[in-house]
């Protein structure tokens, strides 16, 4: 016999995969992701590993600000849509249980989301391949992977939403906010508190690694410099303190949004009406 | 072991109350018609017996308990809404597939559709399908995996006359076969005599169940004819319809004129007393 779980996440796949939402990130993931790397290389004039930073660079804000915004959202209708098209009555009388229904959505989200971002980076790594003598696949690896953990912790945000949401345009709504507030609201908030408050270097952190997106662009930055000279003083006390442990701290605490959100979305949605 | 035993059933819509201290017991392959005006709360009982909707109470299926093996009571039940609303993207095909796989059964495509006249249409999209033949796949898919019981809501809501007398049709050969068969309506059809067991709800409270020939003997004269005549509009009382309208054509009546009208449930309930 088949596993209900994976027989749900087929189909789930199979639908995530056909959306609009998800096939318009994808294109314009990697429209945006060649370009980079296309003008990242021409910008300097040059090639080799300055142009790949150069183009690293941009990808860091290609997907600090896209992958966020394209996981909610896409996300944040994968339940909700079905209530408002009343088809969730027809999937609760199979022998379905409801954190199958919820885990499947979420699996589905990701799993597409990974192959969008997968193939905006394909495209620019295919360009870069033909600029560089040496590519340094590893970091490139990294980014993607830092990428995925990224769009999975906003995906199991829009699930979140998605199981408290009573219509898509509710939903749409709560997911723009929730981006908006972790994307750009935080950052500045960060920003002032830091000098209003004269926060301390632990406390910065802490505040970064709560946010999935400040924890990603922390990951990236160490990726591309090991030595988070980017960051100044900032950097250097961040690296004494924490060492080897910066990036198991930075996975941990986004797997942990990521699990949280879920299970509150679980136990919203058991309890809820169709 | 009862096919299905509902005992002290609450169910609750915020403050309204949609169902209060409803019990009953439906013994193995015996036929159960659900009767009540709309807004009564035969499809929410419906549900709640699916264990679609959480609820206040007991209610087990074939000896499972709903709330806790309720993955298991769908896969022994075959359940028909009352809107049936599928995936609009997939096609007919694709559903008894996905059914199946849930059911973990293995299925030959014409053996579903067959009898309900759908195999032509097994590669249509479900979007597509008009709300007749919609209506006829939802039993088709319910009877998927050969279900020991069988709750159908309100199922000839969306069939033409044609399309009501096979599914009349079906329920005798089930209800013949040994299984368990609750079927809802809201107004009092001709199906009152393919039953054994006429279950009256009202207002959120089980009002009676009933030996359908008892239902029968006490609703006697059921359909009113209205017949214009040289001196305005006369009403029949008749048990036999067809044979009624039979005998006016031969006295030379125009039937173009008359209106059937058949029973309501608050006379039937007032019938038997419920």
């Amino acid at each position: 016999m088949k596993v209900t779980s994976l027989i749900l996440l087929k189909r789930d796949l199979s639908s995530a995969l056909r959306s609009r939402w998800l096939l318009g990130f994808a294109a314009s993931f990697a429209a945006m992701g060649a370009s980079f790397a296309y003008l990242g290389a021409l910008g300097l004039g040059e090639v080799g590993f300055r142009a790949y930073s150069a183009s690293v660079a941009g990808i860091i804000n290609l997907n600090l600000y896209v992958v966020p915004l394209a996981a909610v959202v896409s996300s944040s209708l994968s339940l909700v849509a079905e209530r408002e098209r009343g088809t969730l009555e027809f999937l609760l009388s199979l022998p379905v249980a409801r954190w199958e229904m919820v885990l499947s959505r979420l699996g589905a989200s990701v799993l597409s989301l990974a192959a969008a971002i997968a193939l905006g980076y394909g495209l620019a790594s295919w360009i870069l391949w033909l600029l560089l003598t040496e590519v340094d696949l590893w970091i490139y690896l990294s980014m993607f992977g830092t990428s995925v953990l990224l769009a999975s912790a906003f995906a199991g945000i829009g699930v979140l939403i998605s199981s408290a949401a009573r219509s898509r345009f509710g939903a749409l709504a709560l997911a723009l906010g929730a981006w908006i507030g972790l994307v750009m609201v935080y950052e500045v908030a960060l920003m002032a508190a830091v000098i209003l408050l004269r926060l301390d270097s632990v406390t910065v952190m802490v505040l970064m690694a709560l946010n999935p997106v400040q924890a990603s662009r922390l990951m990236m930055v160490y990726y591309v410099d090991p030595t988070l000279s980017f960051l100044g003083e900032f950097g250097v006390t961040l690296l004494r303190q924490l060492g080897g442990s910066l990036i198991p701290v930075l996975v941990s605490s986004q797997l942990a949004v990521l699990s949280v959100s879920t299970a509150i979305a679980l136990l919203i949605f058991s309890k809820s009406e169709l | 072991m009862k096919a299905i035993e509902v005992r002290g059933l609450r169910k609750t819509f915020g403050e309204r109350v949609a169902l209060e201290s409803v019990s009953m017991q439906v013994e193995k392959g015996e036929s159960v018609l659900l009767m009540g005006p709309n807004g009564s709360g035969k499809t929410t009982l419906l549900r709640c017996v699916m264990g679609i909707l959480d609820f206040e109470g007991e209610i087990s299926v074939m000896g499972l308990d709903v709330k806790r093996d309720g993955k298991e009571v769908r896969r022994v039940t075959g359940y028909v809404p009352q809107h049936v609303r599928f995936p609009e993207e997939a096609t007919v095909y694709e559903l008894v597939d996905f059914v199946s796989d849930l059911k973990g059964v293995d299925v030959e495509l014409d053996d579903v559709l067959g009898p309900f006249g759908l195999t032509e249409a097994s590669h249509v999209k479900v979007g597509a399908l008009s709300g007749g033949m919609k209506q006829r796949l939802a039993i088709a898919l319910a009877l998927i995996g050969d279900p020991q019981v069988i709750l159908m809501d309100e199922p000839f809501s969306n069939l033409d006359a044609a399309s009501r007398g096979v599914v009349t049709e079906l329920l005798k050969t089930l209800i013949e076969e040994g299984k368990t068969v609750v079927v809802s309506v809201h107004t009092v059809s001709g199906l009152i005599h393919v039953f054994e067991k006429v279950a009256v709800l009202r207002d959120g409270r089980m009002a009676g169940l009933f030996r359908a020939e008892e239902v029968l003997r006490k609703m006697r004269p059921s359909y009113r004819i209205h017949l214009r005549t040289g001196n305005g509009w006369t009403t029949l009382r008749t048990d036999d319809l067809f044979a009624a309208l039979s005998r006016l054509r031969n006295e030379g009546h125009d039937l173009r004129e008359a209106w059937v009208e058949e029973p309501d449930v608050e006379e039937l309930m007032g019938s038997v007393g419920a």
